[in-house]
Parts: structure tokens; C-alpha cells; sequence
């Protein structure tokens, strides 16, 4: 039998239920560190569910997930954020009253151990200014540094919260729908960063999206759920010409 | 000049206790209404030390070990009840406190209180109190100022806007929430203190409502995590009562009249300005 301990995430038997409606069924599949697994499926099947309950913001009702072969189950969601497991929100999980720069201070205080009187030190300052520069420069955000978060269009949120994922430092990254919302021309923008995280900054994610085309160009491998459970599992070419997955995104 | 130096140090003690409740309430978006509690509870337990013959520095230690104990259980409580949950509870703890303050006299004094409450022994003046109510006040702002540019402040904020959003950071929205409750108590027993040496008397009207009204505007009014925002504003609600000079009210309803004035601009507040003036969120 295969030691589960030994996977990046293994994911055993979820079932996931809200109040009295069962939302996820026996869910299981395993991801190699380094791996971009997309997960697709249509409105209301559990992709998001799926991410709560891995990053700790929905209790499970049965079911086993072990990270970097530690048993997660109970682990409440800050904790599993500090363990690596971070993640991005459906409407961009961003501070809207707070700078730009604020927000990415967030992610570094706690990403890098920072002392709470880091901003009185120059020492500090320096290193997190370049830092903060740096990533927006990456996503051109760096003009608009001191604005408020929410005077940015919905295509900068979700940069200025891609940018704050890497700058989190964590090893698994749950990105839920980056492209919702986005222009088309942000789109490569998007697949750029997601992929530099994952090849440069050796990272892991799990992607969640609606945009078919986006996600076989960057994942190694594609989750498909209907209606709460395991559909298809597979490479992207095998998935795309998959009649099953038609039959499910186009009908009969 | 004694009316002057009385306003000045109602300005003070406001800032004290407000310091606390700016942390809470307008930058960290929670509804603390217990405060007038740690308000009465720092001043009532210096007051029953020293009636008892503990010496002034443990009577002052006494007090704030008193209401900092009360914050962690305002805190425990926090961290078990939904927002609104704990904003009733919170509310209907001052209520009970001023039902115990009533009704336990041998302690209290009762509806009575009590009355010459000592000062310490090296302020000999009112001006002496003045001035180190003006030098905890700063203390305090300077701890404010701080408390804002560290991570710390940034977590208040992220606090009030959201806690899941705050939690997928590996920050720890409940302790983070609890900190800046467990403040606010101890701020309010300290603003209850420099109060207590002042008017020298309590009774059970001491803080309470009253005290709750004009916190609440002054909190919601501060809502930048901005220290200046939050000391203008404190200037602002305790000068307020001055308009009422303007017109020949007879002195025995001035107390009233200040009250009404509170509780009509805390309405105001609530239903028209919180959301036009400025770019943040409501805070109701």
C-alpha cells in the first residue's frame, strides 16, 4: 500500500457536508510537490468547497488529509496557513481599506517572522520596501503602491492577491478562479505569475477555474467534480478530448 | 481657570479610555460595549482598597489587575459568540454591573457610593493632576501611534474587514481580536482611575450609559486608524456640551440636556454621517 506520508497532499475519503446538504462525497486524490492541478466542474459541484475544507475553513464531516505527511484534519485554518497552505478567495481576498502596500506588508510580516517594531527599524524598512517594490513592479502595480486597495479594478485585486500569495511563502497555494472577472489581455499575466510560482518559486497549487483554456495551457493535471464527487481525473490533453467532460460542460 | 482645568482633564481621561476603544472598536470593527464596565470596576476597586486602608500603589495594581482580569473574560467570551452575540452580552454586562453596584451596599455604598475617594499623596494640586493626566494621556497615544504601525495595527485592521481573509495570513483573527479587547479594559480601568482623583466621590452613575453614549460617538466618529483622527475627534465629542451655553437652560437640566445632546448626535451619527463622509466602511 502506498504511504500516504510520502505524498506533498493526499486527500483520502472527504466528505464534506453544510448544515444537512451533503456538498462533497468521497472525495481522493494525491499532488507531487511542484504540481499545478486544476480542478473544473460546473456551477455548484464543490471546487470552492473543496478548497475551504483543504484550507481549514469548512469542517469535514469524514474523511482524511495529510500535508507534507502530517495529519491536518484537525488543524484549524491559521495554523494550516503557517504550515504552507495558503490560499486566494472567489472576490479576491483583499484588504480593501488598507494600501497595496499594506496588504503585501501583511503576507512578509508573518511570511519572514518579522518583529513587531520592524517599521521602526531602517534596517527593516529597506528590506521590505525593496521586497514590496520588487512585486509590484512584477504585476505594475507599483504606481499605484499608496492607493487604497479598493480603487483598483477588478484585474489588479487579483494581481495585487496573486502577488501577496508568493509573497506568503507558502508551499501550496489554493487559487480560486484568478481569471474571474479579468481581461482577457490579464490572462497571460496570470498564467505567467501562476507559473513562475510553481517553476521558479517551487511552489504547489491547486487551481480552481471555470476558464477551460487558462487552465490546460498551465496544469499538469485536471480534477473534474459533478455534482460533489470525483468525475474524471487526467492530464490535460486526455481531459479535453474527454467526451465525458463535454457531455458535462456542453450537454448530450 | 478651574472650569478650564476641568475640561482639560475630562479631555484627558476621554483620551485615556478612548486610546482603547479606538483600537477595538474603530480600527479592529469590534463591538465592545463593556467598557463603562472596566470603567467602574478600576474605580470602584481602587476606591474599596483604599477605604480599607491598602496602600495607594496596590490599591492602583489592585484596580488594574481587577479590570484586566475582566478583559480576558470579555476576550473568552469573544472568542465563543457570533459579533452581535457578544455586542448584547457586552451591552447587558453594564446593566448588570450597575444592578450589583445598587444593590450591593456594604461594599458599594450603594445608590449612595462613596464618598471621599484620597488622591495621591504627591498630587497636591488640581493643576498637579492635570499634569500627570497629561502625561499618561501621551503615554498612551504614543503607545496608540505604535501599536498602528506595527503589525499589530495592520492585523486591527485587517481585523475589522475580515477575519477569514486575516486567518488564510496565519494570523490568528481571535487573539488578535482578544488583545485588542483585553486593551480596552485596561485603558478604561485606567481612565476610571485619573477620573476618580479627580471628582474624588463615586456612585452608581459613574460611568454606565452615559459614558457609553459618548464613547460610541467618539468611536465611531474616529474611525481612521489614525492617532490625530482619534485625538481631534475626542476634542470634538468632549467640547460638544459647550453649545449648550448658548442658550439660557436653566442649570438644574444642563445634566439632562448634555445627555439628550449625546444620545441625539450618537443617532445622527449612526444614521447619516458613518456612511458620507468618508471612503471607509460602515461601522454600523
Amino acid at each position: 500500500m502506498e504511504d500516504k506520508t510520502k505524498q506533498f497532499l493526499s486527500v483520502e475519503h472527504l466528505h464534506v457536508r453544510i448544515g444537512k446538504r451533503p456538498i462533497l462525497h468521497d472525495i481522493s486524490f494525491e499532488i507531487q510537490k511542484g504540481e499545478i492541478v486544476g480542478v473544473i466542474g460546473p456551477n455548484g459541484c464543490g471546487k470552492t468547497t473543496l478548497l475551504n475544507a483543504l484550507s481549514g475553513f469548512l469542517p469535514l464531516e469524514e474523511g482524511i488529509i495529510t500535508f507534507q505527511g502530517k495529519d491536518i484534519m484537525d488543524v484549524e485554518a491559521y495554523v494550516r496557513a503557517r504550515l504552507g497552505i495558503n490560499r486566494s478567495f472567489q472576490h479576491a481576498g483583499v484588504f480593501r481599506d488598507m494600501t497595496v502596500e499594506e496588504n503585501l506588508m501583511i503576507a512578509i510580516e508573518r511570511a519572514e517572522q518579522c518583529p513587531w517594531w520592524w517599521a521602526f527599524s531602517s534596517r527593516y524598512r529597506k528590506k521590505m520596501d525593496a521586497e514590496i517594490r520588487e512585486a509590484l513592479e512584477d504585476v505594475d502595480l507599483l504606481p499605484h503602491k499608496n492607493l487604497i486597495a479598493g480603487l483598483l479594478s477588478g484585474g489588479q485585486l487579483r494581481l495585487l492577491e496573486l502577488t501577496r500569495l508568493r509573497l506568503s511563502k507558502g508551499n501550496l497555494l489554493l487559487i480560486d478562479e484568478p481569471t474571474a472577472g479579468v481581461a482577457p489581455i490579464l490572462k497571460s499575466k496570470l498564467s505567467e505569475i501562476i507559473r513562475k510560482l510553481v517553476k521558479e518559486h517551487g511552489h504547489t497549487a491547486i487551481i480552481v477555474e471555470h476558464d477551460l483554456k487558462f487552465l490546460f495551457d498551465i496544469a499538469d493535471r485536471v480534477i473534474v467534480l459533478v455534482d460533489g464527487e470525483k468525475y474524471l481525473e487526467g492530464i490535460p490533453s486526455e481531459i479535453r478530448n474527454d467526451e465525458r467532460l463535454k457531455k458535462v460542460y456542453f450537454g448530450e | 481657570m478651574g472650569y478650564f482645568y476641568t475640561q482639560i482633564a475630562r479631555f484627558l481621561e476621554n483620551v485615556v479610555v478612548e486610546t482603547g476603544q479606538h483600537l477595538a472598536m474603530s480600527v479592529a470593527g469590534i463591538l465592545f460595549l463593556g467598557f463603562p464596565v472596566s470603567f467602574s470596576l478600576g474605580a470602584y476597586t481602587f476606591a474599596i482598597l483604599e477605604e480599607n486602608g491598602i496602600s495607594m500603589a496596590l490599591a492602583v495594581t489592585g484596580a488594574l489587575l481587577s479590570s484586566s482580569v475582566l478583559g480576558v473574560l470579555f476576550a473568552l467570551l469573544y472568542r465563543r459568540l457570533s459579533n452581535d452575540s457578544f455586542a448584547v452580552f457586552s451591552l447587558a454586562s453594564v446593566l448588570a454591573f450597575d444592578a450589583v453596584l445598587r444593590s450591593w451596599d456594604s461594599l458599594t455604598g450603594g445608590v449612595l457610593g462613596i464618598s471621599g475617594v484620597p488622591r495621591p499623596a504627591f498630587l497636591s494640586s488640581f493643576l498637579a493632576l492635570v499634569l500627570l493626566q497629561t502625561v499618561i494621556a501621551t503615554l498612551f497615544l504614543l503607545f496608540e501611534y505604535i501599536v498602528l504601525h506595527s503589525s499589530l495595527g495592520r492585523s486591527l485592521q485587517a481585523h475589522k474587514e475580515s477575519k477569514t481573509f486575516l486567518d488564510s495570513l496565519g494570523v490568528h483573527s481571535k487573539n488578535v481580536g482578544s488583545l485588542a479587547i483585553i486593551f480596552a479594559s485596561f485603558s478604561g480601568a485606567v481612565g476610571g482611575i485619573i477620573t476618580i482623583w479627580r471628582i474624588q466621590f463615586l456612585d452608581p452613575t459613574f460611568g454606565g450609559i452615559p459614558m457609553l453614549l459618548i464613547m460610541l460617538s467618539m468611536s465611531i466618529l474616529a474611525m481612521k486608524p489614525r492617532v490625530f483622527w482619534m485625538f481631534s475627534t475626542v476634542l470634538f465629542i468632549t467640547l460638544l456640551p459647550e453649545v449648550l451655553r448658548l442658550f439660557p437652560f436653566p442649570s438644574s437640566i444642563i445634566g439632562h440636556l448634555r445627555l439628550l445632546l449625546y444620545s441625539v448626535f450618537l443617532i445622527l451619527l449612526v444614521n447619516k454621517l458613518s456612511s458620507g463622509y468618508t471612503s471607509e466602511k460602515r461601522f454600523v
